[in-house]
């Protein structure tokens, strides 16, 4: 009862937070709100690492998302999320300590078949509560933390009310930059985030869960985004998919839902070498099939038909009770698939609530 | 028809207020005032009740365990994250008063205090906030200030640009913003005065040592409420007591009403009219006068506790730092629990009389009130329950543990008191009835004040419960002035109290001083749980100054020298009756690292006013046993001429570093001017007790005087004047009350006595030593007779200018 209240009390604060600063009252998607003074996307988009592994201050919202599909010493599949969120309140870039409008917030979950557990941290920006460097890498809250000396090798910590975490990361392939040089357009009227994922790591380490633990082993996908504007205003939110070829390949796939138009679709086919190719919307097919007996707005069983790539499959919830009751709720989790190809991966399913 | 069969028999019973509009008036006023004295009391504790919830607050932003830094003040606000990063689940803060921004009226500078809210509020319940604190509000714009309607004036005189949000459920005094604002306006960039723990306890205490910091227990849980409680019970009970005294005059006048209205009611019920019927109507009539008299005594007490409340809030700031707001809210549950009151207060009143019509029977002959042969049945009534009420107070004398049944010994000895007073007239008169009068004029006054105690009997009671009561709250209230002027004497011995900013101000202010004064006692503490006691350990020097003025209450004959030689440590009385340890029995406490000591106990002191428990040990045994606590505060001895000369040196020295400089004259004038506050509501209300007695007397006399005629008349017909007839009435009630005082007095002692050694005790763990005040009783003597003349004048006036023709009516009517 007390975690819910102040759960329910912190989604209050940081919304008035968001709110407050923007006077934007009535406009409750903050993510596609107009906001001139921060930076977009530029069409010449050119990442240069490591730098771009830290954060863009002059974009308004910004991630760095892990997510792992592992298995134990009895090979039971279990999934595991690392997040850190950064969101400018006010274009304050040049704000320094507790002056500065900026929030910080963590998500972590380790999902087996039978337990969902999560966590989130929030922190306020500028006072180095949460953060991120370069070099050597280290993004933050707290006592979270993702860290290396370079994106090759990392290792990601957490700690929660029934769950804790470590993991060596070692990527075994390179960086993927999606859509043109990195730049991921996200709907018609030109929405776009900077985007790359690191989907080649291989994880080892160990997690707790309840108390119990175990250790564990599999692949790691990290993702790092930043925009001002995920979405156009006629956007509500969107289903994001990682899939794992068994055969080594990989595709991340999206389509970002329009309130009362065509959805917005797009992907990246990885090859198992890292050469990749962009996913156009034309090719893409992806059908939820909903449960009739399914209270939740999230859809367990997916079907996703890719023709110029001969993928016809079927995705599975490891565990359908794996909603992220944060501040923003989504549902995230590991997916298991089967059909054309057969595969693990990870699903994100956001904007389901108003 | 049926309307008319009612309404005309209910405007028969009514008629009886037209011919004596006197007697209406007074059951109004008796009422009103009886409700109104109860219902101010409750105004004030609800108002005082608010506050707490209000004080409550800042307890919930602050929490049980703080990181302190180990010298000084500040810190640097970096280890907050460093700390954080380290698992530590912590929110900062950043305290501090606003240089020279002052509540109207208040000596003390309204303190800003800086939090982040998204780590301050992580693990608080929402509902412990208040609709305009939740931090909605707080965070707009992350530019807000919020306080209460005083406290953000002031900010505004002070010309801050800020988005200031008034709170009513803030404490005055205290203002609430983002850190980012508090460390600008309190010019303390990049700094922090705590860290506030609102997780558990890492298992890495090392964090903090390497980074010049200390943890620290607050000591949250004295509870305000719990403080405040016996100072709450002490106007309830006033308020309880002035509304039985007010009921008491109902009482006396709706019973006169009734046996005058006998015949009407005899005739109502000869043509047919049932009991039930007459009773109703009388009850309808009961009702309407005590909504009147409810309304009336709601738009009293508010005036009365608007007028009470700033001494409240002053007293309760001084007491217990509960800060108290002046300003009234009257809601409409009050006002409808109001009118209960004044309804269950009239029903009470009035119920013996509606039994008795319930009673009454047509065919009984219409007699005239006997009083006086009354009188000796309802003596032995009265003598019996005052025996039983006897061998209550001797229970709860012998048995009674705790404040309520202090308060009910209290209670139980004022009513048996009261019951036994027409006795002790009954047998007063009797005595000097004994003694044959040559006078056969002076003969009939006595025997014929005798006869009037009974009808009198009431006000008397209510006369001697208000005497009492002004007895022994002035008794006291005067007790416990002069002994905390003395304490005050005693404690505040140093001629200068200097408080330090950090170590190295204290240090070189330490440099500074020696040589130019006589003495630099360091004054330390820590707070800590002694066996679940909420204490503070002082660490202080056993210098002279000490010796000579401290008030020990039990000690070792050599408890000076061995407290030089370390060999042990004082306590105060509050720890010793808690602990139920006294003169060289060991006491244990934990020093900082958690090593378990254990000293022997020289001495006991009292200390009045103190809630908490306190221990003094040797300066030497402090530093070795709590060496991270600071030494900042010291208490400066020197030649009384140097004060101006030290101050000025020490300011121009220390400037800018805030050291704060209090003057031992400044301090004992704040206190006593709190002090003198703190017991004025206690003082307005017994006095305000007389008055509603003397309104009762009053009553009495008016009531009675129409009978006083009749019963006067054939003393005119056998040739006394008039004028001294009316004479010969003022003397008799000035003499019953008199002899009433008499009676009260030893009573007030008695009240004293039961105040200073059981209520005080039990809610503050503190004797208090009993002074006797003759010239209070002389005064409160004089007051009463003055009061008995003025309510007793307007009967004796009618009396002398009554015309013959009157008096002979009322002669020929008796008869």
């Amino acid at each position: 009862m007390i975690l819910k209240t102040s759960v329910l009390f912190l989604k209050i604060i940081t919304l008035f937070f968001i709110l407050s600063n923007y006077g934007i009252s009535e406009d409750s998607n903050k993510l596609s709100s107009n906001h001139s003074r921060f930076s977009t996307i530029s069409k010449n988009l050119s990442l240069q690492f490591p730098k771009d592994h830290g954060s863009h201050n002059q974009f308004k919202i910004e991630w760095w998302y892990l997510t792992a599909i592992l298995e134990d010493e009895y090979d039971n599949p279990l999934g595991l999320q690392w997040t850190l969120f950064r969101v400018a309140l006010e274009p304050t870039f040049e704000k320094r300590n507790w002056d500065r409008s900026e929030i910080w917030m963590g998500n972590a979950a380790v999902t087996s078949k039978e337990l969902h557990s999560f966590q989130e941290k929030i922190a306020r920006g500028g006072v180095s509560q949460a953060g991120v460097t370069t070099s050597p890498f280290e993004a933050w809250i707290d006592d979270w933390n993702l860290s290396g000396d370079s994106w090759n090798n990392l290792t990601v910590s957490a700690t929660g009310d029934n769950f804790k975490y470590a993991l060596t990361l070692d990527a075994k392939g390179p960086l993927i930059k999606h859509g043109e040089n990195g730049r991921s357009v996200k709907s018609a009227s030109g929405q776009a985030s900077a985007y790359y994922s690191q989907p080649f790591f291989q994880a080892r380490g160990w997690v707790e869960q309840n108390g119990k633990r175990n250790k564990v082993t599999g692949t790691a996908w990290a993702d790092h985004e930043w925009s001002s504007q995920f979405m156009s205003d006629t956007q509500k939110g969107w289903d994001w998919f990682s899939l794992n070829f068994k055969t080594g390949e990989k595709i991340m796939l999206f389509r970002v839902r329009e309130k009362n138009k065509a959805h917005f679709y797009s992907g990246t086919y990885i090859n198992a070498d890292g050469s990749h190719r962009p996913i156009k919307a034309s090719e893409i097919t992806l059908t939820p099939v909903e449960a009739k007996s399914n209270p939740s707005p999230y859809t367990n069983t997916w079907i996703i038909k890719i023709d110029s790539l001969d993928i016809h499959i079927r995705t599975e919830a490891l565990n359908p009770l794996s909603e992220m009751e944060t501040i923003y709720p989504y549902w995230e989790g590991p997916i298991l698939f089967t059909g054309s190809h057969s595969g693990k991966g990870f699903l994100e399913m956001t904007g389901y609530y108003d | 028809m049926c309307d008319k069969l009612i309404l005309l028999p209910f405007l028969a019973i009514l008629k009886h207020w037209k011919r004596r509009p006197l007697q209406l008036i007074l059951i109004l006023v008796g009422l009103t005032t009886a409700t109104a004295l109860w219902n101010s009391v409750h105004l004030i504790n609800n108002e005082a009740q608010k506050a707490y919830s209000d004080a409550q607050i800042l307890s919930e932003i602050s929490n049980e365990k703080t990181i302190l830094a180990k010298n000084g003040l500040y810190f640097e606000d970096k280890y907050f994250s460093e700390l954080r990063r380290l698992g530590w689940p912590i929110t900062p803060r950043i305290e501090g008063p606003i240089n020279n921004v002052k509540i109207n009226g208040s000596e003390l500078d309204v303190v800003l205090i800086g939090i982040d809210p998204l780590s301050t509020f992580q693990n608080k319940s929402l509902d412990t906030f208040p609709q305009d604190l939740r931090p909605e509000k707080f965070l707009r714009g992350s530019r807000v200030i919020v306080g209460g309607p005083k406290t953000i004036k002031a900010l505004k005189v002070k010309e801050l640009v800020y988005n200031f949000v008034i709170s009513n459920h803030f404490p005055e005094g205290f203002a609430l913003t983002d850190i980012s604002i508090a460390q600008k306006i309190l010019n303390a960039g990049n700094k922090l005065t705590s860290l506030d723990l609102v997780g558990g306890l890492p298992s890495e205490l090392s964090d903090l040592e390497a980074r010049g910091l200390r943890l620290k227990q607050n000591d949250n849980d004295v509870d305000l409420s719990s403080l405040t409680k016996s100072f709450h019970l002490n106007l309830t009970a006033f308020g309880l007591l002035s509304y039985i005294v007010g009921l008491f005059i109902v009482y006396a006048t709706i019973n006169l009403a009734f046996e005058q209205r006998k015949g009407i009611l005899k005739s109502l019920r000869s043509l047919g009219f049932s009991a039930v019927t007459v009773t109703s109507l009388m009850i309808v009539e009961v009702l309407i006068i005590s909504l009147i008299a409810g309304n009336l005594g709601v738009i009293l007490s508010y005036f009365l506790a608007a007028a009470l409340l700033p001494d409240v809030a002053i007293t309760l700031n001084g007491l217990f730092g509960a800060n108290l707001d002046n300003g009234l809210s009257v809601e409409p549950s009050f006002w409808f629990s109001s009118l209960g009151i004044s309804v269950f207060g009239a029903s009470c009143s009035s119920a013996p009389s509606l039994i008795k019509i319930g009673t009454l029977s047509p065919i009984e002959s219409s007699k005239k009130i006997a009083l006086y042969k009354k009188t000796k049945s309802n003596l032995k009534y009265q003598f019996a329950t005052a025996i039983a009420l006897m061998i209550s107070i001797i229970y709860f004398f012998k048995f009674g543990d705790g404040l309520i049944s202090a308060f009910l010994l209290l209670g139980s000895t004022l009513i048996s008191a009261t019951l036994l007073l027409p006795i002790f007239l009954w047998l007063s008169i009797s005595l000097i009835l004994k003694y044959k009068f040559k006078n056969p004029l002076v003969h009939w006054f006595f025997a014929d004040s005798k006869q009037q105690i009974n009808s009198l009997s009431v006000s008397l009671m209510a006369l001697l419960i208000a005497l009492a009561v002004n007895v022994g709250v002035g008794g006291m209230v005067e007790s416990f002035r002069k002994t905390f002027i003395g304490w005050l004497d005693q404690r505040l011995v140093s001629e200068l109290y200097i408080l330090a900013p950090d170590i190295e101000i204290a240090k070189k202010i330490e440099i500074n001083l020696t040589n130019k004064v006589s003495a630099i006692l360091p004054i330390v503490k820590v707070s800590q749980k002694i066996f679940d006691t909420s204490s503070e350990i002082f660490g202080f020097v056993p210098h002279s100054t000490y010796q000579e003025h401290w008030p020990l209450l039990e000690e070792n004959t050599k408890v000076w020298e061995m407290l030089r030689q370390e060999k042990g440590l004082i306590i105060n009385e509050q720890l010793s009756r808690r602990l139920k340890l006294s003169v060289s029995d060991m006491i244990e406490f934990q020093s900082s690292t958690g090593k378990k000591l254990s000293f022997e106990i020289l001495g006991v002191y009292s200390d009045y006013g103190n809630p908490k428990g306190q221990l003094m040990l040797p300066y030497g045994l402090f530093k070795r046993y709590f060496p991270d606590v600071p030494k900042l505060r010291f208490a400066i001895r020197l030649p009384k001429e140097m004060i101006p000369q030290i101050r000025s040196d020490l300011k121009s020295a220390f400037s800018k570093k805030k050291i704060i400089i209090t003057d031992q004259t400044e301090i004992k004038s704040i206190s006593t001017k709190i002090f003198d506050k703190t017991f004025s509501i206690t003082r307005a209300l017994s006095l305000l007790t007389l008055g509603v007695a003397g309104v009762a007397l009053f009553t009495s006399t008016a009531a009675l005087s129409d009978n006083r005629n009749s019963q006067l008349a054939p003393l005119w017909a056998i040739g006394v004047q008039q004028n001294t007839l009316a004479a010969l009435e003022t003397i008799r009630a000035l003499a019953l009350s008199m002899l009433t005082f008499i009676f009260a007095l030893p009573i007030g002692l008695c009240v004293v006595f039961l105040l200073t050694n059981y209520v005080n005790l039990e809610a503050f763990d503190w004797k208090l030593p009993i002074y006797y005040f003759p010239y209070q009783w002389l005064s409160l003597l004089l007051l009463t007779l003055i009061m008995t003349f003025l309510s007793t004048a307007l009967h004796s006036i009618k009396l002398s200018r009554a015309s013959p023709s009157e008096l002979l009516k009322a002669s020929l009517y008796d008869t």
